[in-house]
């Protein structure tokens, strides 16, 4: 801390580069941080980061980014400390990004949409017919920017449908055996205290929860989104979803989708996760998943969607013994396939014979009319 | 004991938990920003512990609310002790009392059965007491919105008698084995600590001090060999807990140095999965033992530093 900027002005700088980077940062946090530093010695190095990292940053997972940044911001000289003063522009963002993701291929859900601008022109037609008739048919990966568009339109229309038809089945489950004294008591009172009527609890049911696994490799990626979309939208009646991606590494999106709302969050998803689009190793991810998630599967009923085309590049025997411990833990384990809506498709590769004995639903997903037939599967498994 | 960042470190030492730099910094920040402690890190990392340390060390009392799925305000806040509220209307009844007058004072505090975090806002000790909210994230997302409001202004309104405001505000800690994603709004309200599996050489000083008959020789290599197994893909790794049972465990046995064969039969002490304790003896315990021995040898210069944190 050379230079002659007063501390604070400093510390919203530094605010502020979090916050561009993706990182939470709120006024209470910021406000906290300046409380902080006033009665620590900011000339031990180690305190000054150890406040600043308690106070900005309310996850593990963000701390390579924090320290990155800390490391830019607080340590080394920068090269030109003017340019992060209050007024950040545009520039510094971009060169900024750049700085944290070189290498990294951005791919958002608008580029993607575009992929197939060139393809299918005849299908125009057709689709002024009945669009959502046709839509609900149509292979995810023949769709056209438009349809799309229209297909995410459906979607929406859907979910909160399909929604609604779970929580309500759910809601004629069994009377429950405990008395509700508060509610007994308050009832009672018409009658002069005496407990005549008693009112029971209903027992809650242990909780369920979906644990998506989402292959996003190369052939996958373009599904992937979409399940992710579809499924995560039913969250209301599904209570509580994580998702995970992998393709050859696991990783755990389910604080960034809630953090940034789930249209941004896929988007910058591509950022964040490593080798989006890249290879697939199905085997040692779901070991990395059975790591990562296991301990949380005794607590709910957890049903496990696994999305994936099995093709896999990793050992057939990991796979092999990851599919096996998920199965044990997960309530019901349920794999989504897209290539099973291909006509005269045979489960052979590999990775799918492999993996297919520890599996309780095998589902085809590469439309919208597969979608409700998850639904319909879900249904049962949720209201008893 | 918290004017200072080096006594919070002493004190805790005092009562037998080394804390590091950036724990003993966050305490010493909470006691001075008022503000709620969130633990995060693997189960068996001691996380708990810091709560129950942090009370022995300013004379507070502890308040423990455990979360579990379903918690619910009533039996986090307070309820209404209904059997006695009829009783006592009873009694009314029987001693002929003014029909005015009878079940008046029903909902008054004589009624109030108080819940740990009642509890904890109302305590009028000497010093604040120590709110423990353990595992929150065992608790549901309707219960983290409660404790939101709870923590942001201490104070509780009870309908049938009013607003109570907390006398002193207590310390608070929330500690998660992150089953589950924590609402950022939530850890945000709080400081935010990650707590990891300590070095060799902090573990070496745990155990030190909370098993001060082990041999040092034993306790070094009780600390290799758990560094190994950390590094090691297992499904549900040792924590300190581990460490310390294992060590107490060895004690028992009279052993003063491992070798593979006593640490094939206290492999349950380590490791909670038969499918771990299998993975371990397909490693190589062999090796490994081995290993853990010849690096307590050359640690044997380090061993200086827990004295000197033991302070």
């Amino acid at each position: 801390m050379t230079n002659q900027q007063p501390l604070l002005q400093e510390i919203t700088a530094f605010c502020r580069l979090l916050k561009q980077m993706g990182v939470n940062v709120t006024t209470t946090n910021q406000i906290s941080f300046c409380r902080s530093v006033e009665i620590i010695d900011i000339g031990e190095q180690q305190d000054f980061y150890d406040t600043a990292k308690m106070n900005l940053i309310a996850n593990e997972s963000d701390r390579a980014l924090f320290d990155t940044a800390f490391d830019w911001f607080w340590r080394y000289p920068r090269p030109d400390p003017q340019e992060l003063g209050i007024d950040t522009d545009e520039e510094q963002v971009m060169s900024l990004e750049n700085l944290f993701n070189a290498e990294e291929t951005v791919v958002n859900l608008d580029q993607w949409t575009e992929m197939d601008d060139d393809k299918e022109e005849g299908e125009e037609d057709t689709i002024a017919y009945s669009a959502e008739k046709v839509l609900t048919q149509k292979d995810f990966g023949q769709f056209t920017a438009e349809e799309m568009q229209k297909a995410q339109e459906v979607i929406a229309k859907l979910v909160p449908l399909l929604a609604t038809k779970l929580s309500r089945r759910k809601k004629t489950s069994t009377k429950g055996k405990t008395i509700d004294f508060r509610r007994s008591w308050r009832k009672n009172i018409a009658y002069g205290g005496e407990p005549l009527k008693l009112i029971r609890k209903r027992q809650k049911v242990k909780k369920n929860k979906i644990l998506l696994l989402c292959d996003v490799s190369g052939s996958m990626d373009y599904y992937s989104t979409f399940l992710i979309q579809f499924i995560y939208g039913m969250q209301q009646a599904l209570e509580e979803v994580e998702v995970a991606v992998f393709s050859t590494e696991l990783t755990n999106i389910t604080g960034l989708l809630r953090r940034k709302g789930l249209e941004e969050g896929l988007r910058e998803v591509a950022q964040v996760v490593p080798d989006w689009s890249g290879g697939t190793r199905i085997g040692e991810s779901i070991v990395a998943f059975n790591r990562e998630f296991g301990r949380s599967f005794s607590a709910y009923r957890t049903v496990v969607i696994l999305i994936s085309d099995g093709w896999d590049r990793g050992e057939a025997d990991i796979l092999q013994k990851g599919m096996e411990v998920l199965h044990r833990q997960a309530y019901k384990l349920i794999w989504l396939n897209p290539l099973l809506g291909s006509e005269g498709y045979q489960p052979i590769c590999r990775g799918i014979r492999t993996a297919l004995p520890h599996v309780d639903y095998f589902l085809p997903a590469h439309n919208l009319d597969s979608l409700i037939q998850l639904t319909k599967v879900l249904t049962p498994i949720w209201s008893d | 004991m918290i004017e200072s960042i080096e006594e919070v470190q002493e004190t805790f030492v005092e009562q037998h938990y080394i804390a590091d730099r950036a724990l003993a910094t966050t305490i010493y920040l909470a006691h001075h920003l008022k503000k709620p402690i969130f633990l995060e890190g693997e189960p068996g990392v001691g996380k708990t512990e810091v709560a129950k340390v942090l009370a022995g060390a300013t004379g507070g009392n502890l308040i423990r609310l455990q979360c579990y799925e379903g918690l619910d305000v009533n039996s986090a806040l307070y309820e209404w002790n209904y059997t006695k509220q009829i009783l006592q209307l009873r009694i009314d009844e029987v001693q002929g009392m003014d029909k005015e007058q009878i079940g008046a004072d029903l909902f008054s505090e004589e009624f109030l059965l108080k819940r740990p975090l009642l509890e904890a806002i109302q305590a009028d000790g000497a010093a604040p007491p120590v709110l423990l909210i353990d595992e929150v994230d065992r608790s549901d997302s309707e219960f983290e919105a409660f404790l939101l409001e709870i923590l942001s202004d201490f104070q509780i309104t009870i309908p049938e008698i009013g607003t109570i405001r907390a006398k002193h505000i207590p310390y608070v800690v929330l500690t998660s084995n992150r089953t589950r994603e924590i609402h950022e709004a939530l850890k945000r309200r709080c400081l935010y600590q990650w707590i990891d599996y300590p070095s060799v050489e902090k573990e070496f000083a745990i155990v030190k001090t909370k098993l001060p008959h082990i041999d040092d020789m034993l306790a070094q290599q009780l600390c290799n060999l758990m560094r190994v197994f950390r590094e090691g893909d297992y499904y549900k790794k040792p924590g300190v807990a581990e460490t310390l049972d294992w060590g107490l465990a060895l004690i028992a046995l009279g052993k003063d140095g491992l070798d593979p064969a006593i640490v094939d039969e206290t492999l349950g002490c380590i490791f909670k999965y038969q499918d771990d304790i299998q993975r371990a003896r397909e490693t190589g315990l062999d090796k490994m033992v081995d290993g853990a021995r010849s690096d307590s040898e050359a640690n044997d210069a380090e061993k200086a530093d827990w004295r000197y944190m033991r302070g």
